[in-house]
């Protein structure tokens, strides 16, 4: 087994060796940002448990592996759209589909979105919207104090770029699926960035499924500006296979009178991390952040909250539900901030796990 | 109804309000808009007798009567109700006790008997249904531990109980996602007859869509500086209040 | 709201006045002033005591003699002149009552302007009843169904001539003669009380209650009670207070002896609305009362709840001591001061038994110029295993010119035991209150509202009856109060 040292150094020699193909396709701001967040991870390093923030989860296994690694989008020989199919029933959805981190080729036009409204790739977005893209792109998710965020960061090629303009509001949900489908064992590096402009209101479900049975790692860092007035509701559906990691960071930047509900469901998978930070830059905001696990076999679900109430009058909430059975194990931190002395502040954080105990 | 008459009002020395004019008659549905610190929301609180403000000239008559001559509880009473923008929690008072309170407060006042609570429950139960509200907040004590869109709602809800002459809502609309915003709308609009008035103040047009005004003002830099129809808040929300600003001079 | 429009409302709160201030125009049986030996030698032969009895006064009094006026709580007393007290005062009756109309009409006019629960609507409430007005009880009620279970529920007075026996096995084994100088002079002059004693198995089929008031003037009141539950018996006892209005201060101290044994639980509710004094701090009562239980027997249990919202100055303990394994106490409390009240309060909860339990809840509200301390001791003794105590002190405060004050004191002799205290202090906001009054409530109704809510937790514990009574003297006694 390799020790963490030897797994860093394969990241720097990745990044070393595949350069060229990191920087083909980005755009100058993404490579800018590339180059300082690699810094940041040769500092950093995989987190290990001795890291506090990390202590419940040991990444070690989940990277020592000898994953392949997309530099490139990969051709998809079926059409996915054919092959997928949502099993919800009555969800009717803006849908579009990633394929191993990258947003898919091949999407069906959304033709019921509202005027202004954007769904496109990131390394898309980059090129058509620059304006917007870089405003907002690398600026809320921190290289600087989690490896994990900062090695995306330095790898990210590609994710959904979703972007609503002012005023608008989509009543049909967008929904994203992200497909792995490989015939080798994968490690899938996805950067999504999500903007909500003033007084809009957008409502998208992000689904996570397997399609072949390789062992598979994602590491996704999605980064969202809601701004005033904004009301913007994330649910993330995780439901992969036991031989999966998933390294899922949220990074969510509110400004005043914006209202933001996160909904983190994990459904299967065999480890995963969930990063979710929590941004009240503002006054007057409100903040639900919610999650639900049900684990059973070896299992192991980590919901890491970070909600730091940087301005007064906001408003946040907290509550994560779990049931668990055989050997799974769950861990929950959740971290408040308040900077100031805040007079007006209320903030409740609670989590509930529901153990079952099979009855041998 | 209502008519303010050259209104000033300061607060700690700084004039907010500079001269307002407004006339609002029953059965009329008034829209004030303008930019953050404009003073709408001052404006609001000064009708309902907030103290923290001076008025430092003209004057308010509510049907007949001097307004600003009168106890935050009277004007209640007289049918002033104010849908505040940051409704407040009281802890440890169920919404039925202080909705039971009010109520009969507001019968007292017309010389009316206190209704029973038998009574009082089936006017709830009525009221609730008409502006969707979930029993399980007005199970609960007033606004506490409630979303900033269930907190909205319960201001719909005590309005319905309340029947007031004159709602005056105090950005309503703010943190309302669009099926919250429908729900209240529709509530406002149930509650509308021939003899109430409602005065609503928001920064954004998307509400004046579900509760249409016949007159929308723009309140700039303590003063209403545009009056019109309803267009004009659709030409705000395309243009934004810039214009209004350079118009203004400022 | 502006200041001066805050003090404003202010000072119409405190100026609402006590509305059971009226004295009742009956002949008194005066002792005359003082205190000496031969006054307690006087009171014991006016109420024909066994000789016991007498010279348990005695001891009581010569060791009081040697004692000081306590100075550790946080109060400011003027000193109180002893010799300038009237220490016995009985009602002149012309004979035993034989019904409720051989009550004296203007005892009763009282009790009604009391609302006090002596009339027939309120006996078929089911609410045994026991007066004592001035020390001396006049009435007791539904004995007859009562003493059918074997119950006694009597006058001390009573009790002391009826069942000697008990009292002498029970009086001064919690509180001690010499347990402190109030308990002391308690024990050399007292004129009359309660007695309840349930026996083994048995569950009080009713509320007993019993209604204090001081009448005469420069009356000191000094009763006592005693309640002795058996192993596997249950009472829920209620006490309530009040006291005309009088220019001077008025002394009261009581004793209050809690036995309970294996198994068997008490419930000691109290409503306390003695006369406050005026808004300028003159006149009031005096209210230094020694409250004290045993739970002695194994999973035996004691719940004090009591909401006091009279007294200039009240000095109030009501303790637990947990001697029996398993035995539990819980204590709710309400305690509200306005103008120039000054309340140290709070309790004691005494960890002997194994796996003792005890909860704390107390809520203060403090208005006008007012102290109001919380001073709770919780002790767990060395050998005691497995105790559990849950302390919650909130302090509510309406004004700025008065003070709330927490002093808890925790000794834990035993590593096993778990305690967790917690305090809050909080103010009514001036944007709760207009958010009432913008719904048509005016301030004094909102501050009630608001202050009920706070207190709700506590007032739930109380019986139904009391409860209703409780929440009126909320709002009488902070009428209109604001932040």
């Amino acid at each position: 087994m390799a020790d963490i040292n030897t797994i860093n150094k394969d990241f720097a020699d990745l990044f070393d060796q595949g350069n060229e193909l990191l920087l083909e396709g980005s755009s100058d701001v993404m490579n800018e940002t590339r180059k300082n967040a690699f810094q940041d991870f040769s500092k950093l390093g995989i987190p290990t448990r001795a890291n506090e923030n990390y202590k419940y989860t040991n990444l070690i296994p989940a990277f020592d592996h000898p994953y392949n690694v997309n530099l490139r989008y990969q051709n998809v020989d079926v059409d996915l759209n054919e092959i997928f199919q949502c099993d919800v029933p009555e969800l009717d959805t803006n849908l579009v589909l990633l394929t191993n981190g990258w947003y898919y080729g091949n999407n069906k036009e959304l033709t019921e979105l509202p005027k202004g409204v954007i769904v496109c790739g990131v390394q898309e977005a980059a090129e058509k919207y620059p304006d917007i893209f870089n405003a907002h792109y690398g600026k809320y998710a921190k290289t600087e104090e989690d490896g994990v965020v900062a090695l995306n960061t330095a790898l990210a090629k590609d994710g959904f770029f979703i972007y609503v303009p002012k005023g608008v509001v989509i009543e049909k949900p967008i929904q994203v699926v992200n497909l792995l489908r490989s015939d080798r064992d994968l490690m899938a590096t996805q950067r999504n960035l999500i903007v909500v402009e003033e007084n809009a209101q957008a409502k998208i479900i992000v689904c996570d499924h397997t399609l072949t049975h390789h062992k598979y790692l994602t590491n996704s860092v999605t980064e969202v500006n809601v701004a005033r007035n904004a009301i913007f509701d994330l649910y993330t559906l995780q439901n992969q296979h036991l031989n999966s990691v998933i390294l899922n960071s949220t990074f969510i930047r509110q400004e005043s009178h914006s209202n933001v509900l996160s909904n983190t469901i994990s459904l299967y998978g065999g480890t995963i991390r969930n990063n979710h930070h929590v941004l009240l830059d503002e006054e007057y905001c409100e903040n639900n952040t919610f999650g639900m696990y049900l684990m059973d076999r070896d299992q192991h679900v980590d919901n890491f909250t970070s909600i730091d109430h940087a301005k007064p009058n906001c408003l946040s909430n907290e509550h994560f539900k779990g049931v668990m059975d055989d050997q799974a194990s769950g861990a929950f931190a959740g971290r408040i901030f308040v900077r100031e002395m805040l007079s007006k502040l209320r903030l409740t954080s609670r989590t509930t796990t529901c153990c079952f105990q099979t009855m041998l | 109804m209502l008519s303010i008459k050259n209104l000033h009002v300061s607060i700690e020395g700084k004039d907010i309000l500079k001269g307002i004019n407004l006339d609002v008659k029953p059965g009329e549905v008034h829209a004030i808009m303008g930019p953050n610190g404009a003073g709408k929301s001052t404006l609001a609180s000064v009708l309902a007798g907030r103290d923290l403000y001076n008025v430092t000239e003209g004057e308010v008559i509510f049907q007949g009567k001097d307004l600003l001559d009168m106890e935050p509880e009277d004007r209640a009473k007289e049918g002033i109700f104010l849908g505040f923008q940051y409704p407040i929690e009281i802890p440890g008072v169920s919404t039925v006790n202080f909705m039971k309170t009010a109520v009969n407060e507001h019968r007292k006042y017309k010389g009316l008997d206190p209704l029973s609570a038998s009574d009082f429950l089936k006017l709830m139960r009525e009221k609730k249904a008409l502006v969707e509200i979930d029993s399980k907040l007005t199970n609960r004590s007033v606004n506490e531990g409630f979303s900033g869109g269930e907190k909205k709602k319960n201001e719909i809800f005590q309005m319905a109980m309340l029947e007031p002459k004159l709602a005056v809502l105090d950005e309503t609309d703010s943190g309302l996602d669009i099926d919250a915003l429908r729900v209240v709308a529709n509530g406002v609009n149930k509650l509308k007859t021939r003899d109430n008035a409602t005065i609503v103040i928001t920064h954004y047009q998307r509400l004046l869509d579900y509760i249409v005004p016949d007159v929308v003002h723009v309140l700039y830099n303590g003063r209403i500086v545009k009056t019109a129809g309803k267009e004009l808040a659709l030409e705000l929300e395309e243009k934004g209040y810039d214009w209004i600003k350079e118009e203004n001079g400022k | 709201m502006a200041k001066e429009e805050q003090d404003k409302i202010l000072n119409e709160v405190t100026e609402s006045e006590y509305k059971y201030g009226f004295v009742t125009d009956i002949e008194n049986d005066d002792i005359g002033k003082g205190l000496n030996e031969d006054i307690i030698r006087m009171i014991s032969a006016k109420k024909k005591e066994p000789k016991f009895m007498l010279d348990f006064r005695l001891k009581a009094y010569r060791h009081w003699k040697t004692m000081k006026m306590p100075e550790w709580a946080y109060l400011k007393i003027p000193e109180i002149d002893y010799q300038d007290i009237i220490y016995y005062s009985a009602p002149k009756q012309k004979a035993k009552l034989e019904s409720m109309d051989d009550v004296d009409p203007e005892i009763r006019a009282t009790f009604d302007k009391l609302g006090i629960p002596l009339d027939e609507q309120k006996i078929l409430a089911n609410v045994a009843v026991d007066v004592v007005m001035d020390s001396s009880s006049v009435k007791t009620t539904f004995k007859e169904a009562l003493a059918e279970k074997g119950i006694i529920f009597c006058s001390f007075s009573e009790a002391v001539q009826d069942h000697p026996d008990l009292i002498q096995e029970y009086m001064g084994t919690v509180v001690p003669i010499q347990d402190n100088f109030f308990a002391a002079l308690n024990s050399a002059v007292f004129s009359d009380g309660s007695f309840v004693y349930i026996p083994k198995g048995v569950r009080c089929p009713m509320e007993l209650s019993t209604y204090f008031r001081i009448n005469a003037e420069n009356t000191g009141q000094f009763e006592r009670t005693l309640i002795v539950c058996e192993e596997e018996s249950y009472v829920s006892y209620l006490e309530g207070c009040t006291a005309p209005m009088r220019d001077e201060n008025q002394l009261h101290a009581a004793i209050v002896e809690i036995i309970v044994k294996d198994n068997a639980e008490v419930k000691y509710s109290t409503v306390q609305n003695w006369y406050p004094g005026d808004k300028n701090g003159k006149g009031g009562i005096y209210n230094f009362v020694t409250k004290r239980g045993i739970c002695e027997g194994v999973n035996s249990k004691l719940m004090w709840a009591q909401v006091e919202t009279g007294s200039a100055v009240t000095w109030k303990y009501p303790s637990t001591i947990l001697k029996g394994d398993g035995s539990s106490s819980e204590f709710y409390s309400v305690a509200v001061t306005n103008n120039y009240q000054q309340a140290d309060t709070g309790t004691k909860m005494i960890h002997i038994g194994n796996n003792t339990k005890s909860t704390i809840i107390s809520k203060g509200i403090s208005a006008g110029k007012s102290n109001n301390s919380y001073r709770g001791l919780v002790k767990v003794v060395k050998n005691c295993e497995g105790a559990r105590n849950f302390s919650q002190c909130d302090s509510l405060l309406l004004g700025d010119k008065c003070g709330a004050h927490t002093f808890p004191y925790l000794e834990i002799g035993n590593p096993s035991a778990k305690v967790e205290h917690e305090a809050t202090t909080s103010k009514i906001g001036e944007d709760q209150i207009f958010y009432c009054n913008q719904r048509g409530i005016n301030t004094e109704d909102a501050i009630g509202l608001i202050v009920n809510g706070y207190a709700k937790e506590v007032i739930n514990k109380m019986p139904m009856e009391f409860a209703v009574e409780a929440q009126k003297l909320l709002q009488i006694s902070l009428e209109g109060s604001v932040g």
